[in-house]
């Protein structure tokens, strides 16, 4: 995928969602309402039943190109989604004719804006992410980096078995009280302030100047290492918070969705139904 | 050449221990991932040759490779002695050193003891890699907020607030009572369908939506407005004028309300002149002049001018045939504003008077106060008629009443005696109050009455007094002998259109009423329409005020049926 879509068949989309977009703002411009300019006005109507048509359209593009196998392109939907969807910034905010305030049809409004901007964040996410993650893991995989820490860890209470307590307990803070993401502030953090290998690794490197000299050499073997497991730990941490950031949006884009097709619904019944 | 013994020992999951023996004939034995090693360690965490092992002289000796390095026994080497029972690490496997049999030079026992996946397993087991478990899911959170929009912003609007869905099913007692002209205006449940802020006028019953929203799915109907607007006028005859614009147009077309707190009313001239354009064309015999727009497309102000007052004539004249009024009052505006000329008889001061000194703004500040004699003229033109009481004045009023006053007064001087007039007959200037000794003195004294009377009509009805102003005729009819001709002094001069003095007080009057030089009260002293288009324009004026049709002009006419009235008839 990466930004395919975005360039998919010259633009073609984007084309259509621009001349969509200046059709409509010469239109608002040109067209002098008896009144003021609101979603009653016929061309009101008309930008609010080329909007609602657009939103139930991309609705189900979103479900539709999430189907595999079927006869179509993936590019030209993802891209029709992408452009036509933001046009709707143009097409919705026009049919308000600015006016907005605190009920169901400035929710749909908001709910749509929403569901705009999370898209927004996601085409950025799913243009730059999976670059970002690939230069981050150099070529391995996750699991590779998470068997790499994993054999450090051994290596480490291998090494530290005959070693003086204080030095033991640092690995075992190290191996047992290392973790990765955890909750989701955490996880899109990128980082652990808590991380049992970074305060061991710390706490090492001043300890291993005090250790006895027999020990010395395995002490600064153990440094190395586990200056080497959070420098792994970075990299997966990196990994998974950009993965998130992938998967973040969705669970406010689609939930989102679902409730602007539900507010639009009560907004195009209320407004007809006190006309 | 020796032969070495290698066990293998497999650590099953069961716990059984699985071994596997093989003997190999080498000159060194080799340890690595390499399948070419004698020990092959599949495990990818060991390096392709990690060590080697060789009988010496003084026994068996282990070697580590480049930087690589071992344990022995658990402390770091390079390379060491080993002998049997020692435990050798290398990476996840232990090598541990037997005693070997007969014909066996070296014997080995090999083991995983660590697993790849165990310190990972550990460290996944306290780690969250992905956010796919954490909080709702997309579909639970969809539900909620799906939910909770559809149960907010549908399902209590509809079967909970007072709307016409709820008035189907069963009509809620009205609690409007005699002092209200609405049903209850609490916040209801339908407040999250408002589309926005009712006017100001419309908010004592603005949480009310079925107020106005009286049917479902129709459009607000004008009956919905008349209910409270009895008493608002329609344009035309809607029986003689069935023009298709004005019978479908609905209240709501121009009056729209949800679009802020002033009342919206449509300004936009094309409503009036997609009409009255080509009127002419329209309507056979139409007397209005076509316009369609303030500064390019309207007809000269025709104001609505006296021209017999006593018969009750007035006609609409254009400013452009300099049209004449015919007050029946006699008032050159240039003579008063002369201070030369403008002696207070009993002060003897000249005065400079200005227009407000006689034209007064009415408490609204749009139109002018009429003019009062005794207000703004009576200082100057006193209404004295005797020099034997040179304060005494009469009335402003009707002849005869001047009349009657002065018949009492004389009378009552005569009657009562001590006049100072020296011409007066003795009985006149008797002592105040002495009786009459006969008739014929009460007589003669009432004769003397009657003839002051006349004599001092004849100077107050004459052209220096009364008929300075006004349009004194000898009337015979009248006890007086006089008659004055009704003075009609156009107070609205175009009662078809709204001119806001209040608004133009920054204006001097005389920007627009040449008064200074009139000569004569006959000359209509209004400004023509291209005095008003230098700073006025039409809808479309960037250069000037841009002014629509109801700038100036209102859309519903007080002489037009009320619009309740289904029939359209002019109420007159």
């Amino acid at each position: 995928m990466h930004d395919g879509f975005l360039t998919y068949q010259n633009m073609k989309f984007l084309k259509m969602a621009a001349v969509l977009c200046v059709v409509a703002v010469v239109a608002y411009v040109w067209y002098q309402p008896i009144d003021e300019h609101n979603g009653g006005t016929w061309l009101g109507y008309t930008l609010g039943t080329i909007g609602a048509l657009l939103i139930f359209w991309l609705t189900w593009l979103g479900i539709r190109k999430r189907r595999y196998g079927a006869n179509f392109r993936l590019s030209a939907w993802v891209s029709a989604h992408v452009y036509l969807g933001l046009s709707l910034i143009v097409i919705a905010t026009l049919h308000t004719g600015f006016q907005f305030g605190w009920n169901v049809h400035t929710l749909a409004y908001v709910l749509m804006m929403l569901v705009i901007i999370s898209g927004g964040f996601g085409i950025y996410a799913y243009t730059r992410y999976p670059t970002l993650m690939s230069e981050n893991r150099r070529g391995s995989s996750l699991d590779d980096l998470l068997a790499q820490i994993g054999d450090i860890d051994r290596e480490c209470r291998q090494i530290a078995a005959p070693l003086p307590d204080s030095v033991a307990e640092l690995v075992v803070q190290s191996c047992e009280q290392t973790k990765i993401g955890g909750s989701l502030m955490r996880i899109l953090s990128g980082k652990d302030n808590n991380c049992g290998s970074t305060a061991a690794f710390a706490r090492l490197r001043t300890h291993v100047s005090e250790v006895e000299q027999e020990y010395a050499q395995a002490t600064r073997k153990l440094l190395v290492l586990i200056g080497k497991k959070c420098g792994l730990l970075t990299t997966v941490r990196r990994d998974i918070q950009l993965k998130a950031f992938m998967d973040i949006w969705l669970r406010v884009h689609v939930p989102m969705t679902v409730a602007l097709l539900v507010a639009l619904l009560i907004h195009i019944f209320s407004v007809f139904y006190y006309w | 050449m020796m032969q070495v013994s290698i066990t293998t020992l497999n650590r099953r999951r069961n716990g059984s221990i699985g071994r596997k023996e093989d003997v190999k004939a080498c000159e060194v034995l080799r340890i690595g991932r390499g399948a070419e090693n004698e020990i092959f360690l599949s495990d990818f965490r060991v390096p392709l040759h990690l060590a080697e092992l060789h009988e010496g002289a003084d026994g068996l000796f282990i070697e580590a490779n480049g930087t690589n390095d071992l344990r022995l026994n658990g402390s770091i080497i390079r390379k060491a002695h080993v002998n049997a029972g020692d435990v050798v690490g290398i990476g996840p496997y232990e090598l541990i050193v037997t005693e070997p049999e007969d014909g066996i030079n070296i014997a080995v026992t090999i083991e995983l003891v660590h697993p790849i996946g165990d310190d990972v397993e550990s460290l996944l087991s306290r780690s969250t890699l992905t956010t796919n478990n954490i909080g709702l899911t997309k579909r639970a959170s969809s539900w909620i907020l799906a939910s909770l929009t559809l149960i907010l912003f549908l399902a209590l609007p509809l079967f909970m607030a007072d709307t016409p869905l709820t008035k189907y099913f069963g009509d809620p007692v009205s609690d409007k009572t005699a002092n209200s002209m609405t049903n209850q205006n609490d916040v209801d449940f339908d407040v999250s369908w408002v589309s926005g802020e009712v006017m100001n006028s419309h908010k004592f019953f603005a949480n009310d939506c079925a107020a106005c929203h009286t049917k479902a799915f129709v459009m607000v109907e004008d009956a919905a407005c008349t209910a409270c607007h009895t008493k608002q006028h329609g344009h035309i005859d809607k029986v003689k004028f069935p023009a298709e614009e004005l019978t479908s147009t609905r209240c709501a077309t121009c009056h729209t309300d949800h679009q802020g707190p002033h009342p919206i009313r449509a300004a936009k001239q094309e409503l009036c002149s997609d009409c009255h354009n080509d009127l002419d064309r329209k309507v056979e015999g139409m007397h209005l002049a076509n316009v369609s727009d303030f500064e390019t497309n309207h007809p000269q102000f025709k104001p609505t001018i006296w021209q017999n007052p006593s018969k009750g004539i007035q006609k609409r004249i254009s400013l452009d045939e300099n049209p004449v009024e015919v007050s029946n009052l006699k008032f050159p505006h240039k003579t008063h504003m002369n201070v030369n000329r403008m002696r207070n008889p009993t002060t003897g001061k000249n005065t400079q008077l200005e227009c407000a000194s006689c034209h007064v703004p009415e408490i609204s500040g749009a139109y002018i106060e009429p003019v009062k004699m005794e207000e703004h003229c009576g200082d100057c033109h006193l209404l004295t008629f005797d020099s034997i009481a040179p304060k005494r004045m009469v009335s402003h009023g009707k002849p005869e009443e001047i009349y009657q006053e002065l018949t009492e007064f004389y009378s009552s001087l005569a009657l009562k005696g001590g006049a100072s007039d020296k011409t007066a007959p003795k009985v006149v200037r008797r002592r105040p109050g002495t009786p009459f000794v006969n008739g014929e003195e009460k007589k003669e004294a009432l004769q003397w009455a009657d003839l002051k009377t006349k004599k001092a009509a004849r100077y107050l009805f004459s052209a220096s007094q009364c008929g300075s102003c006004h349009e004194v005729i000898k009337d015979q009819k009248n006890a007086s002998g006089y008659s004055v001709e009704p003075v009609k002094v156009t107070q609205i001069w175009q009662p078809k259109s709204v001119f806001d003095h209040g608004k133009h007080k920054d204006v001097a009057c005389a920007e627009c009423h040449a008064a200074d030089t009139s000569m004569k009260s006959s000359d209509v002293l209004l400004p023509k329409i291209e005095g008003c288009q230098t700073c006025h324009g039409g809808e479309q004026a960037t250069d000037k005020i841009p002014s629509t049709c109801i700038s100036c002009h209102g859309f519903h006419r007080d002489d037009v049926a009320i619009m309740t009235g289904s029939t359209g008839k002019t109420v007159q």
